[in-house]
């Protein structure tokens, strides 16, 4: 079977278990680093994002001080899970990273083409989600503090960025709650953050229809998540002298992540925005050029034979088996 | 209008304190339980997704809360309290063994209450006599001591470690002149934490049964177990009671409904014991959006004579059920708008996204 139709089972399944998986009183608890939205009622577990702008939105005395602990347990679980899956979190379990493969197939199924981000506007964006990070830290930490001898914020900017995920609205609509469609009006605070949330929505949704998982391009998660890169127990390696840098790496990635073609001295391919699908791997013609590994060991490697398997093609025969001229002689 | 409306309410206040009060000091009015400051930080009773905390004291169930996020530490001279059995102060910052405590649950912390709803109220030492009991949503129940918390409040807690939903009840008695009052009161509150079947059931046998109980129910249907909007009451919401003596259902009782500000509903039980009221809005916000809950009460009273021949003559029984309400959010929310701008904004984007398409597409002059 192709990596892909795994991948979408897997991706059905972790959706299914993170959005119903607590109306049969499953649990994998709340430091998961995937949008597993938290105000989804019937979930199986929710998003680290929530309960770690709340944290960060206590006074600092209190946070190093008497919920020490608890901080240390939830980073110490989202540590742990980080380790063990990495990105395969934002490619195999996201349950918004499964409705934008979704709007993919959607659109594909309808013959429409879809759009790849320029490469200089996708270098200029990349700092997105790493301010997205810093102010999902900054802003909770002004509620509870004054930064810098600054007032205070109010608390409208509670879990500013829960307020603006997308995954708020949609993913709850799943459990047929649209409580989350709706503009505040109470504060100007909540009535641009409310609108805010609208817009990305609407984005979202067009977005994803349009480009291949655009939004992950923009996730304080995956930049979470990229502190694993390098030491996550899941791994993508590259053989250099193997590549000969055809692309076909490239054209089916769906972060369409040049180095993973364009870089053959580099051994570890996990880039910033790569969700470690796997696609790479299954693309690759050139025999273990690209291979999956966990802790280290190579579990799928790309292999001429498979490629051409893929392809509806013969594999390829040894040297010494092809059929001998007869003339020859 | 609205100024001469808050003189007349002041005079009113005056009187009462100098005047009606003190003639009626004899009767020690109706026993509640207030959300504590710790449950009030999180939205009385609703965690709001907060997760927990707090400080810790001789009443609770399960030892030492580890503090949580919206739980500023106490100052030092509150951590010594005055347990309810008079054994003097007890360290529980230092001596108590530290709780387990899941992340997103909190404690029930409440504060007792003695006087009229929706004017002067009280939380005295007396009330350290009161009985209070816990019953946990794994079926286990407790008996929570009183404790004076500050010098203001009596206060019961649980940590409340494990899902679902808590019943706290609390009952007081007082003899004055002829008459035994017995005040009854029950509430209720929600908690996300671990999973019930993890904890054994603790021993039982030292639950308080006061008979009769005179209990008003909250009927109000299970919210889910969405811990990001459990179990809020808001202004237009309907409340269905249930008048429960000695757990039989009381017909033809009246039950009144007060809200904060004083205003008065009352209506008369079924023959099940159930009535509903509907939670009316108190006012619309002035300048500013009001997001803060306020207290509804709900008593009911029955007055009958004492069975002894000995003792007072008379026995009235009251019971309370004070609630949280929070004004509706359909005062500052809308869900058309909402749509409206989603759909704005998907539009947008399409025809933008398809117009540039277009203009690709074009052929080269
Ligand atoms: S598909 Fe394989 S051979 Fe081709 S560029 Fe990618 S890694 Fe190199
Ligand atoms: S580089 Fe490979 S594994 Fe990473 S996102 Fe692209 S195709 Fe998937």
């Amino acid at each position: 079977m192709r990596i892909d139709r795994i991948r979408l089972i897997v991706q059905a399944f972790c959706f299914v278990f993170l959005i119903y998986g607590g109306i049969l009183g499953f649990s994998i608890g709340n430091a998961v680093p995937t949008m597993a939205c938290i105000y989804a009622e019937d979930r199986g577990g929710a998003c680290f994002l929530y309960p770690f702008q709340r944290f960060m939105s206590l006074p600092l005395s209190t946070l190093i001080g008497a919920t020490i602990l608890p901080f240390l347990i939830y980073l110490g679980t989202f540590f742990l899970w980080g380790l063990v899956f990495g990105k395969a979190f934002c490619g195999w379990i996201c349950p918004l990273g499964f409705l934008q493969d979704l709007l993919t197939r959607a659109r594909q199924f309808l013959g429409i083409d879809g759009a790849r981000f320029r490469w200089a506007s996708r270098e200029r964006f990349q700092w997105v989600k790493y301010a997205l990070l810093a102010l999902l830290i900054l802003i909770p930490m002004g509620i509870g503090n004054s930064l810098g001898g600054l007032p205070k914020l109010s608390g409208d900017w509670a879990v500013p960025f829960c307020q603006i995920c997308p995954g708020k609205p949609l993913l709850p609509l799943f459990s047929g709650d649209t409580s989350h469609l709706l503009i505040d009006f109470s504060s100007p605070v909540k009535l641009a953050l409310t609108s805010l949330l609208m817009f990305l929505t609407g984005v979202f949704l067009i977005g994803g229809f349009v480009k291949r998982r655009w939004f992950c391009l923009y996730c304080p998660m995956a930049a979470l998540l990229s502190l694993f890169d390098r030491i996550g127990f899941v791994g993508l390696k590259k053989k250099g002298e193997a590549c000969t840098r055809c692309g076909n790496c490239y054209r089916a990635c769906p972060m369409e992540i040049r180095e993973i073609a364009d870089e053959r001295d580099r051994k570890h391919m996990v880039t910033q925005d790569c969700i470690l699908c796997m696609r790479c791997v299954e693309v690759c013609p050139e025999n273990k050029a690209l291979s999956a590994t966990l802790l280290g060991f190579p579990v799928f490697s790309a292999s001429a034979a498979g490629f051409l398997k893929r392809q509806g093609c013969a594999p390829p025969l040894p040297i010494e088996d092809f059929p001998h001229d007869s003339n020859s002689n | 209008m609205i100024k001469r409306t808050r003189y007349l309410k002041g005079i009113l206040c005056c009187l009462y304190i100098f005047l009606i009060a003190p003639l009626a000091a004899a009767d020690p009015g109706y026993l509640w339980l207030e959300a504590g400051p710790q449950m009030r930080r999180m939205g009385g009773g609703d965690s709001e997704g907060a997760m927990q905390s707090g400080n810790t004291n001789s009443g609770m169930a399960h030892g030492r809360p580890v503090a949580g996020p919206n739980a500023p530490p106490r100052p030092a001279s509150h951590a010594r309290q005055v347990s309810a059995d008079g054994h003097g102060a007890s360290d529980t910052q230092s001596k108590s063994p530290p709780e387990k405590r899941a992340a997103m649950s909190h404690p029930a912390h409440y504060t007792l209450r003695l006087g009229w709803p929706a004017a002067a109220s009280a939380s005295c030492e007396t009330l350290l006599t009161a009985e209070a009991s816990i019953l946990r949503p794994d079926g286990s129940a407790q008996k929570l001591i009183p404790h004076l918390e500050t010098p203001e409040a009596v206060r019961i807690r649980d940590a409340a470690l494990i899902q679902g939903r808590y019943v706290i009840s609390a009952s007081f008695d007082q003899t004055t002149g002829d008459t035994h009052y017995r005040l009854f009161t029950q509430a209720t509150m929600r908690n996300t934490g671990e999973k019930p079947q993890r904890h054994p059931l603790p021993d039982q046998k030292d639950i308080h049964t006061r008979v009769p109980r005179f209990l008003i129910e909250d009927l109000s249907p299970d919210p889910g177990k969405n811990f990001a909007r459990v179990h809020r009451k808001y202004t237009g919401d309907k409340l269905p009671v249930r008048l429960l003596l000695s757990e039989a259902p009381v017909a033809n009782q009246p039950v009144t409904l007060t809200t904060a500000s004083g205003w008065r509903q009352t209506l008369t039980t079924d023959e099940k014991g159930e009535a509903t009221f509907a939670l009316i809005k108190e006012s619309f916000h002035d300048n500013e959006i009001n997001k803060r809950p306020v207290t509804y009460f709900v008593t009911s009273e029955i007055r009958r004579p004492a069975h002894s021949r000995q003792g007072p003559r008379g026995e009235v029984l009251r019971s309370t059920l004070a609630l949280l309400v929070y004004p509706s959010p359909l005062d500052w929310e809308s869900r058309s708008a909402g749509l409206y701008a989603l759909f704005l904004a998907m539009a947008a984007i399409g025809v933008v996204t398809a117009i540039r398409r277009r203009q690709r597409k074009r052929p080269c002059a």
